[in-house]
Parts: C-alpha cells; structure tokens; sequence
C-alpha cells in the first residue's frame, strides 16, 4: 500500500506524453513560405510553457521573411530585453531541473544568439527605413565586447578542464558595422576597423580584404554610383536533436563535488549514459546565391557567419556541463529514492524491487533539452555591388554545390541612390528563395506604358 | 575546485539571485557637479568630454580672424569680412580603442562649442556629408589642397564659403607593467586655412591607469609609488 501511494506520488515528476509539436510545424511552414500557418503554429507553441522563449525568437524571424518588420523588430527587441534581464541562476528552475531534467531550467540564449539578436534586429531596420540601424549594429559590437571581456576573465580564472571556450565571435556584426560607417564618407577609419575584425574573426570570407583596402585608401563608391547588398539567410539553421552520451571524467568529477558539497559525504556516481543534445544540421541543396544584374555577369554571395558552425562549437564548450547535471541528477535520483526505501522500512527483495522501479522510470522520462533558435539559417552570406544610381533589375537564384543553380529565378528591381547602399534581405532555407525584402516585383506588362 | 570553493560558488550564485542582480535595472539622473563614470576597461566621458573642452578652448583661443573669399569654380570672390566659416569634416580615430558610441557625440560636442563661439561660422554636418558625397573625397584626402579647393567648390556651390577645415584626431599610447597598465588619450585638433594654408594645431591629454584591482592603483600610483620601477 504505502509503495502504491509512493508510486502515484511520483507521476507528477515523470511528466506526461509530449503533445502536438507546433514548434516543428511552424518551421515547416516557414521553410515552405507559408507565412500564414506558420505565424499560428509558432504563436500557439509561444504560449506552452517552456517553447515561449524559442517560439517567440522563431516567430520574429517569421514576421521579419513576412515582410512585418515593425512586428519582427518589436519580438527581436523583447527577445534582447527578457535574455538580458535573466538573473545569472534561477533556484526554483535549477532545483526543478536537479528533480526532472534539463528542460526545466530557464532557456537562455547562447552569447552568439545574443549578438545574432541585435544584428537581426539591425537587419530588419536597415529592411525598413533603417533609422535605428546603426543603434542596433553597435548595440551587437558592444555585446560581443562584453563577451569577450567575460571569455577573457575565464581565462584567467581557469575554466572547466577540456571544455572549449563558449565564446564565439560573430563577424557578421561588425561587418554591419563597417557597412554603415563606410557608407558615412567619412568615417572610414571605423568601416577600416570593422572590417579588419572581419577579416581575424572570418579568414575564409575573401570580400573582407576588398572591403578593407577601400575602407582604408578608397572610397564608398564612383561618383554617380551606390552600392547594392545582398544579404542572403540561406540553409536551413541548426536544430538540436537527443543523443545518448557515456559520462566522462571530467563530468563524473564535476558532479561528485557538487553531490559531496550538498551531502557532505565524498560519492563517485556510478558512470551511466545520459540523454544530451546535439546539433543537427538538416540538409539543404542551397549552398550559395546567385545574384544577376542586368547586363552584367552574375555574382554569388560569400558566406560571412556559419551559424551552424558556431552552434557545433557552442555546443562542444556545453557538453561536459551539460553531462555534470546529468549526473548529479542521476545520483540525486538514486539517494532520493533509496531514501524513500529506508523511510518505508522495506528489506530486501522488496527494496531493491521498489528502488530499481520507481528509479528507473523516474530516469527514463529524463530527456535532453533541445530548445534552440531553429529558424535562424544555417549560414549568412553577402554579396556587395557597386551599380549606376537609379533603378536596376536584379534576378536571385540558389546555386546549389558546384555553383548549379538549382530552383525558380526570383526577379525584381531595387532604387541604387548615388553615394548610399541599398540593401536586399533574402531567406532561401531549401532551393527556392522564400523572401526577398528591399525586392520590389518587377513592373506587369499592363503597367508599362508605350 | 575543491568542495569549499564550490560552496563557496553556489551560495555567492543563489544569494546574487535573491537580491536580483540582473532582474532590476535602476536608473538616475545625474546632477550637473556630478562626477563622470571612469571606465574600467576602455576610456569613457571622464576622458572624452574633458579632452574636448581642453582642446576646444585652446583652439578657439589662438584663432585670428580671416580675410575670407568665395570659391566659384575657378573665380575667387572677396566678400565683406565677417566672422569665418569652419567646416569640422571629422574625427579620425587612431587609438587603441574602439570609440564606439562615443565618436558622434564627441563630433557632437566638438562642433557644438566651436558653433557657440561669436567668432566663427560653422558649417552645417549635413552639408558637410553632402559635399563628401558629390566630391567622393576621403576626409583623410583633405589635407591634399587640390581636394580642398575641389571640397570647398562643392559647398561654395551651396553658397557657403569656407575659411577653415577643422580635423580632429585621437591616438593613445600604452604602457604595459605586469598586470597594470597606462594608457594616455591624446586629441589634437587641427585648423587648416585652405586660404593660405596656415594652420594651428593644439591637443590636451588625459592619462589613465587600468588595474585588474584597486590595490594596482595604490601599489602603483599611491603610497607605495612602484610604477617608476
């Protein structure tokens, strides 16, 4: 009797079956331009407990390829508010997450996510009327600042053995920066340090030398020219998925301190294989895009940030403490319910028959936490113009490997003002192009006049 | 980490936590006789704005009034003397540190009490970016007096005649000793007369210490006076 009401004591800690996943159906809305279902999917996921934070990041990327940029920039700036409002520890959410799992704690953005906020926030404005453009490029300059220096000090301090440094450097944010300074015609010198950030932090993104010797000796454009910029969002972005991992030793140390430091006796958990993200790439046929103009050859973009890239890594400085917790969870677990086997005075068969039961479905609901910003891209790649001030026709293509194209060619016009940079926003998860902002559709033959 | 040092850890960890260290955020208005911030890492308004009002009155104090003329293309008009015209084309940054927010405000600041001073014209910014535009000239290109003539023919244009170019710079100079450091901020100012081709240049410094603990600035600086070896 008193291990049957123990037994019904204990379901509320093994959760319950997972429901509709609209977070994964509102990115495959996305991915396949449906603005409409998406926005519901997402919206609805946004007010599960849990997937607020994550479907309100997906959400905003969503207005933002929808064309509502008021909309997209009002998510990314409450999105950059709550992240930089979270106390350093939530105890209720971390004592929580010690009783269940991970997907208790309080979601927090990676510092890469942070600094991708505030770029996609300067994004949508330049997408817009851009008047906070500069704000928003030098809010995610100062962020990435703030982040180094933290990276710095744990260098000092001695981080955790064998874990990577979780600092990862976004080159995509001062290259907005220098983007918008050089375009200032006088304020070269910063474009010139931009750039040279660039160039240390991306080596691998050619366009940063070009940029560089004309911010440092030449000009923004010729005289009766402006500039054209395609920012292409392009692949589908990094997704977590649940793998299994053995516990290391680094985690198995980490997780015996924190059990002795609370009991106050030494224990060594026994090594156990324990739920743990890891990032998943889902495949895309985009590998660059396309950019044609008329009457001249065609250029491809370059890509300037691997999102995904820098979520692998993110992920490897994570891995052992993300092993810890398991761990210590795990142990934690184990004494809870051999205590419970003492308190019930049960002997024996019994007991062990009691403690592996209610142990093992007590740790079989554990999952891994796999919230992550899914719609971010999987790449962010650029492609800079020089052209004739006035208006120009621009055509759009994903090139797929071996630079074929591959998908429907996405035509329109943009407005090239003399001495100022026009820019072109374009999301292509898979092989067509989905949104292309800054894109005015081309003139229907019944609107040309003779 | 040892067990007292992760107690040590958690408790610090929770009781952060508790009294909301990052949930709140309080802000104040501060009064006139207020003290700047010093920044910690990079140099900050207990820097920036002093270095300006220093250099600033400087300059102005030592600037003679000019016979002034119009450019016109290649016609040069004499016009009744009056106050002269500056232009204040930038700052151009070529110190250690990245300026950040600061650089606008400090054009800012620079153009404003140039603009209140009776005895010169200021030429508007906008203007100025306009002229930068049509003449596709980098402000560093200035200082070639070709580019001037063709740089003032743009804003003659705009029937504004142009006396002085005013460019200013900042450069740092650092210092290393094991865990300290020096870092002195240097702003010149420069006042070219595209006229005659005179100029005056004047700066002001301001030298700054950076410790990874208050005790650095009292071993190095205070009584224990070890920054001189």
């Amino acid at each position: 009797m008193r291990i049957a009401l123990l037994m019904l004591a204990a379901i509320p800690l093994l959760g319950c079956a997972p429901g509709v996943d609209r977070l994964a159906a509102g990115r495959q809305a996305f991915y396949a331009g449906d603005w409409e279902i998406a926005r519901q999917q997402l919206a609805s996921a946004a007010q599960e407990p849990g997937q607020a934070d994550v479907a309100s990041l997906d959400l905003a990327i969503t207005e933002f390829a929808a064309g509502n940029l008021a909309r997209a920039e009002a998510r990314l700036r409450q999105a950059r508010d709550h992240f930089d409002r979270l106390p350093e520890i939530d105890p209720l959410a971390e004592g929580d997450a010690l009783l269940r799992d991970d997907r208790q704690r309080t979601f927090r953005a990676a510092g890469y996510e942070e600094v991708m906020i505030r770029a996609m926030l300067a994004m949508t404005s330049l997408a817009g009327d851009g008047s906070d453009a500069e704000s928003y490029a030098l809010q995610a300059e100062l962020r990435q600042q703030t982040l180094a220096e933290a990276a710095a000090a744990r260098g000092v301090a001695g981080g955790l053995p064998g874990a990577a440094d979780p600092f990862q450097p976004v080159a995509f944010a001062p290259y907005l920066r220098g983007v918008l300074r050089e375009a200032t015609h006088h304020d070269y010198d910063d474009a010139a340090r931009a750039y040279r950030l660039v160039r240390r932090w991306e080596p691998e993104f050619q366009a940063a030398g070009e940029d560089l010797r004309r911010a440092s000796g030449g000009t923004h454009s010729r005289p009766g020219h402006g500039v054209l910029y395609v920012f292409a969002c392009l692949g589908r972005g990094p997704i977590l998925t649940e793998s299994v991992a053995e516990t290391t030793t680094a985690a198995l140390n980490l997780a015996s301190l924190a059990v002795a430091a609370g009991s106050g006796q030494p224990a060594l958990p026994r090594p156990a294989r324990v739920p743990i993200p890891v990032v998943t790439i889902p495949p895309s046929p985009a590998v660059r895009l396309g950019v044609g103009v008329a009457g001249q050859p065609v250029q491809a973009t370059e890509t300037l940030t691997d999102v995904g890239e820098l979520a692998i890594r993110q992920a490897a400085a994570e891995r052992p403490w993300t092993i810890a917790r398991a761990v210590t969870r795990r142990v934690t677990k184990e004494a809870a319910v051999q205590t419970a086997g003492h308190t019930l005075q049960l002997e024996g068969a019994a007991a062990s028959l009691f403690s592996f039961a209610l142990a093992t479905a007590w740790e079989a609901n554990e999952r891994a936490d796999l919230r992550c910003w899914g719609l971010l891209p999987r790449e962010i790649q650029v492609c800079r113009r020089e052209l004739p001030a006035g208006r120009q026709a621009i055509d759009l293509q994903v090139w797929g490997a071996g630079d074929q194209p591959v998908g429907r060619r996405s035509r329109g016009t943009v407005e090239i003002r003399d001495g100022a940079n026009t820019f072109v926003v374009v999301f292509a998860p898979r092989g067509e192009v989905i949104a292309s902002l800054g894109l005015e559709p081309p003139p229907r033959p019944s609107d040309v006049r003779p | 980490m040892h067990r007292r040092q992760w107690m040590t850890l958690a408790a610090s960890s929770l009781a952060g936590s508790a009294i909301g260290c990052r949930g709140a955020r309080y802000g104040h208005i501060l009064q006139n006789d207020d003290v700047d911030l010093v920044g910690s890492h990079a140099a900050g308004a207990a820097v920036w704005n002093p270095l300006v009002d220093e250099s600033v009155a400087k300059l102005l104090a030592r600037c003679p009034t000019v016979q002034r003329v119009d450019f016109d293309g290649a016609e040069e008009t004499v016009v009744p003397e009056g106050p002269p015209t500056v232009c204040f084309i930038g700052i151009e940054n070529k110190s250690a540190e990245e300026l950040t927010d600061f650089k606008d405000q400090l054009y800012e600041r620079i153009d404003t009490q140039v603009n209140g001073n009776p005895a010169f014209r200021n030429v508007s910014r906008r203007m100025v970016e306009a002229a930068l535009i049509e003449t596709r000239i980098r402000p560093d290109a200035l200082f070639v007096p070709a580019n001037q003539q063709r740089f003032a023919a743009a804003l003659g244009r705009q029937g504004l005649p142009l006396d002085y170019l005013l460019y200013a710079r900042i450069t740092s100079g650092t210092t290393q000793r094991n865990d300290s450091r020096q870092r002195d901020y240097l702003l010149t100012l420069d006042m070219v007369n595209i006229h005659t081709g005179d100029y005056l240049k004047e700066s002001a410094t301001i030298r700054k210490g950076y410790h990874d603990s208050r005790a650095g600035k009292w071993w190095q600086y205070g009584p224990f006076e070890q920054a001189d070896g």
